[in-house]
């Protein structure tokens, strides 16, 4: 297991192409090393927007993908036991605000509100994390930020922030770009032409206008990206849709041929 | 008059029906004799013909399968009556193969969900859509007629129409590209029909412009629709589409080929130029007026069975022979939940309501938005139980319709959410946290804590749901193809979801409510909580009425209250309504949505989640405003609210 920081620094520049003033607006935030809340629907682009800035920052980025079984050791860090007796180890949470880095934690609500709770003190003026079982405050380091990522799609009715916790956020909130970028984004993460692209963008425009009407997400970025991959490696397009959009969105027979109904409108 | 000499046609289609085992409502009972005698009019060896089979047709396909079996023949076989006999009496090859056909398709309601979404989708907008009945067995066949917020579809298309035939108008181009309504003025109806078939092609090519795969669509409905060589003025229209669509197609016409001229000259200049091409269609029009081409309004359709009738395009001046009168099930100008004039007063001793037994009276406050103050005290609320009498008075048996399907509830997730207890004497793992200290406390020499184990076991959160019901009058419409309300639909949702429920550990209870002005709120309690779903709890269910009004602030109040003393740590109310609240003693719009919007932050305060379910297409403004993001859902297919509710029940119940 990697202990040390560099281990986590991107080495290269990640695709990212930016679709309003989040770039300079975040490079405000983490100036202040304000803790962050990028919030989006699935695929919309949060996880890579984060990479970005860590790169371009020259920052440690230190990623936890969080779950319902996550405890505060995982996050904290624990005593492990070796040849010479027990020996603290550091959880990831604790290598990003001792070196440094950017500790982001993806989809945040999916870890119990408990947990969360141990960044408090990380996310206003003390900038501390007390480690109780080893007896240590942490400062953290001038370097060290926070970041959540948040799908307010969510639904069900234990995955919402506590008030306390999201208040300590300063928020950003992404959606899926607009057309013509999302279309570029397509074409170079796919490496298929901008035609093909934009065909696939306009698909998944016409899921979004199902959201609340039978759909609980539209088509994401994501799944362009997938679906256009698909077509760049010479399935059909038709084929390459049902596979990375269709089935993958719904299992509602009616909604999948109302899906299929738009894919066959768009490809000759 | 029924009998007809020989042949009893009303003992034959009920001696069927019994043989089939079928048991339509009265009036598909009604349409099918209907049909009988309009053959037997035409033709009685027809009717004796059928007749003689109907016990074994009726035995393979449902009444409105077996209408659509039978149009099928009549177009198959238009003036040829011994091959028509032969079809009817079931001896014509493809008869058999033309039932299988019929009796496999859902009829035009079934694909309704499906295109919903996909018109939906294309324009964004709200779009209803309705099954269209024909009402003569000799008529044209129907087309489909679009209004800016419905699409009627005909039930009578067959298969000759194509196999996905309910799926044939797909595309909405008028939705997006035409002007509605332009006025017709002294147009002669043969300029009408070019004109629009004209702004039919115009409209589709723009869509083609966004959605090159529509080609296919399109072109191989025309092609389905062609008549080559025919100088009717049907024929040249449908020759003279499919010429402006696939240029492929080659046509030896000079009109058709003129059309296809004017049009392509006047494409490559732009499309957008709505007055451009409407002087192409007159320039049309007037030649074939030359050429002497025969032009009945009352006779013709538009040749291409996907095409709507064009009544979306033009208004008409008090000519009532040719404005098509459309009839919406939900005309959106008429007010909703509001009972007609004259029917507010006390009811007589056997109308539905006499016989409720009424359990307690509540009081609560109402909100008005625009002084910004709670009114206390301003709405009752009446617990009643329904009346029995409801049942006996003509409704039938208190069973509901369509419940005998279950609904399986999706919960595996929930029951892999295992939930982990750490430091237990025994289990199924080492808390690796806890064995870390008792190594630790070993080599210290201290006494260590054998509780090292962690156990998974399935400890759900618990939830307690209460389904509040919109019973407002509105609800008794019934819906098209189904013969069944959204009151029956909305309690089978209610029932299927309670079955679904009961053998688990979570709690429901079903309450209806309808309102008669502040000072009558009926609360009907179905269904509560911890109380079993036998057969008196299903008859209960049965019986609710619907009336009145929808006054939902104060309904919501009372079911948060019935919900709070529930035990459980996840407290749902699931709110299903078919429209926005409204009540008769209150004329300002939105005052009812303000008060209903405080009401469900009251509750999220008391912490019940509070969750609508809006059968109504045009509903998002004021469902968003009373729920709140994220906490509403929209039904476009009243059909689908079983499955939809079961299924937003198992997503906010996951814990």
């Amino acid at each position: 297991m990697p202990t040390s920081i560099d281990s986590y620094r991107l080495r290269a520049k990640p695709f990212y192409m930016p679709v309003g003033d989040e770039i300079a607006l975040y490079e405000q935030a983490y100036a202040h090393r304000m803790p962050m809340l990028l919030k989006g629907p699935t695929g919309c682009g949060k996880t890579r927007f984060i990479e970005y800035m860590a790169w371009k920052l020259d920052r440690p980025l230190v990623t936890l993908a969080c779950n319902e079984d996550m405890t505060a050791s995982d996050l904290v860090g624990r005593y492990l036991l070796d040849a010479d007796g027990t020996a603290w180890h550091d959880g990831p949470l604790t290598l990003a605000v001792r070196h440094g880095g950017i500790c982001y934690l993806d989809e945040v609500v999916e870890a119990r509100q408990d947990t969360t709770v141990v960044v408090h003190p990380l996310t206003d003026a003390r900038r501390m994390l007390a480690l109780d079982k080893k007896g240590e405050v942490v400062q953290a380091h001038p370097d060290f930020q926070l970041v959540v990522s948040y799908n307010p799609g969510y639904q069900s009715r234990s995955k919402d922030m506590k008030h306390s916790t999201r208040q300590r956020f300063a928020a950003l909130e992404f959606d899926y770009p607009d057309a013509e970028i999302e279309s570029a984004i397509v074409a170079q993460e796919a490496a298929v032409p901008l035609e093909t692209a934009r065909m696939l963008v306009s698909i998944a425009h016409r899921s979004r206008a199902l959201k609340h009407r039978g759909l609980d997400e539209g088509i994401s970025t994501r799944m362009l990206i997938y679906a256009a991959r698909l077509i760049g490696s010479g399935v059909s397009p038709r084929q390459s849709c049902e596979m990375t959009m269709t089935h993958a969105l719904t299992d509602d027979p009616d909604m999948a041929k109302a899906l299929q109904g738009f894919v066959e409108a768009h490809f000759d | 008059m029924i009998s007809t000499g020989v042949l009893d046609l009303t003992a034959v289609v009920d001696r069927a029906l019994v043989s089939s085992r079928q048991s339509p409502s009265e009036g598909l009972r009604k349409q099918l004799l209907g049909w009988l005698h309009a053959l037997h009019d035409d033709d009685p060896a027809c009717a004796v013909a059928l007749a003689s089979k109907l016990a074994l047709l009726l035995a393979h396909a449902s009444v409105e399968a077996l209408g659509r079996w039978i149009v099928t023949g009549l177009r198959m076989h238009v003036g040829d009556r011994s091959r028509l006999r032969a079809y009817l009496a079931l001896s014509d090859a493809h008869a058999l193969k033309s039932l299988d056909r019929e009796a496999a398709e859902g009829g035009a309601q079934g694909a309704a969900a499906s295109l919903t979404w996909l018109l939906e989708g294309l324009t964004e907008r709200p779009m209803t859509i309705q099954a269209r009945e024909r009402d003569d067995l000799y008529a044209a066949p129907l087309r489909p007629t679009l209004t800016p917020t419905h699409l009627l579809l005909p039930n009578d298309y067959t298969a000759l129409d194509g196999a996905d035939r309910y799926q044939l108008y797909r595309a909405a181009a008028h939705l997006l590209h035409s002007t509605p309504g332009r006025p017709a003025g002294k147009l002669k109806p043969m300029s009408l029909a070019v004109i629009s078939a004209i702004e039919d092609a115009r409209v589709e090519r723009l869509l083609l412009r966004d959605y090159p795969g529509i080609r296919r669509w399109f072109a191989d409905a025309l092609a389905h629709a062609l008549q080559p060589g025919v100088l009717s003025f049907s024929a040249l229209i449908s020759r003279m589409s499919l010429a402006l669509v696939d240029p492929n197609y080659q046509d030896d016409n000079y009109w058709v080929n003129k059309a296809r001229t004017l049009f392509d000259s006047q494409a490559s200049l732009g499309l957008d130029d709505y007055a451009a091409f409407r002087h192409i269609g007159s320039l049309l029009a007037n030649d074939l007026g030359q050429m002497r081409v025969p032009f009945r309004a009352e006779l013709y359709r538009v040749p291409a069975a996907y095409r709507d009738d064009n009544t979306f395009l033009w208004t008409f001046e008090s000519e009532t022979a040719q404005s098509l009168e459309i009839e919406l099930q939900d005309p959106p100008a008429a007010p909703r939940g509001q009972r007609p004039k004259g029917d507010d007063a006390d009811p007589p001793p056997d109308a539905p309501g006499a016989h409720e037994v009424e359990l307690a009276r509540y009081a609560y406050p109402e909100w008005d938005h625009r002084p910004a103050v709670m009114r206390s005290d301003w709405c009752t609320v009446i617990d009643k139980l329904p009346s029995w009498k409801t049942v006996d008075g003509g409704a039938g048996s208190p069973a509901i319709a369509g419940a005998h399907q279950a609904l399986r509830l999706v919960r595996a997730h929930r029951f892999s959410r295992a939930h982990r207890l750490r430091r237990q004497w025994e289990g199924d793992d080492l808390d690796l946290n806890a064995a870390i200290e008792v190594m630790v406390a070993q080599r210290a020499r201290m006494a260590t804590d054998p509780r090292l184990f962690i156990r998974c076991v399935n400890q759900e959160r618990t939830s307690s749901v209460l389904v509040l019901l919109d019973l407002s009058e509105s609800t008794n419409d019934r819906l098209d193809g189904t013969g069944l309300s959204l009151l029956d639909i909305e309690k089978q949702a209610g029932l299927l979801l309670a079955r679904a429920v009961a053998p688990g550990p979570d709690r429901i209870a079903i309450h209806g409510f309808s309102t008669n002005t502040r000072t009558e709120v009926s609360n009907y309690r179905l269904l509560e909580f911890g109380s079993p779903l036998d057969d008196t709890a299903e008859a209960m269910i049965a019986c609710a009425p619907a009336r009145h009004s929808t006054r939902m602030g104060a309904a919501l109040r009372h079911a948060v209250r019935s919900i709070a003393g529930e035990p459980s740590d996840n407290r749902i109310v699931l709110l299903v309504t078919d429209g926005a609240p409204s009540d008769i003693d209150v004329h300002e719009p939105g005052y009812l949505v303000e008060d209903a919007r405080v009401a469900v932050h009251e509750a999220h305060e008391q912490g019940v989640h509070v969750h609508g379910l809006a059968v109504d297409p045009h509903g998002l403004a004021y469902v968003r405003r009373i729920f709140g993001w994220g906490h509403f859902d929209i039904v476009d297919d009243p059909r689908a609210l079983p499955a939809r509710l079961c299924r937003l029940y198992a997503r906010l119940s996951a814990a």
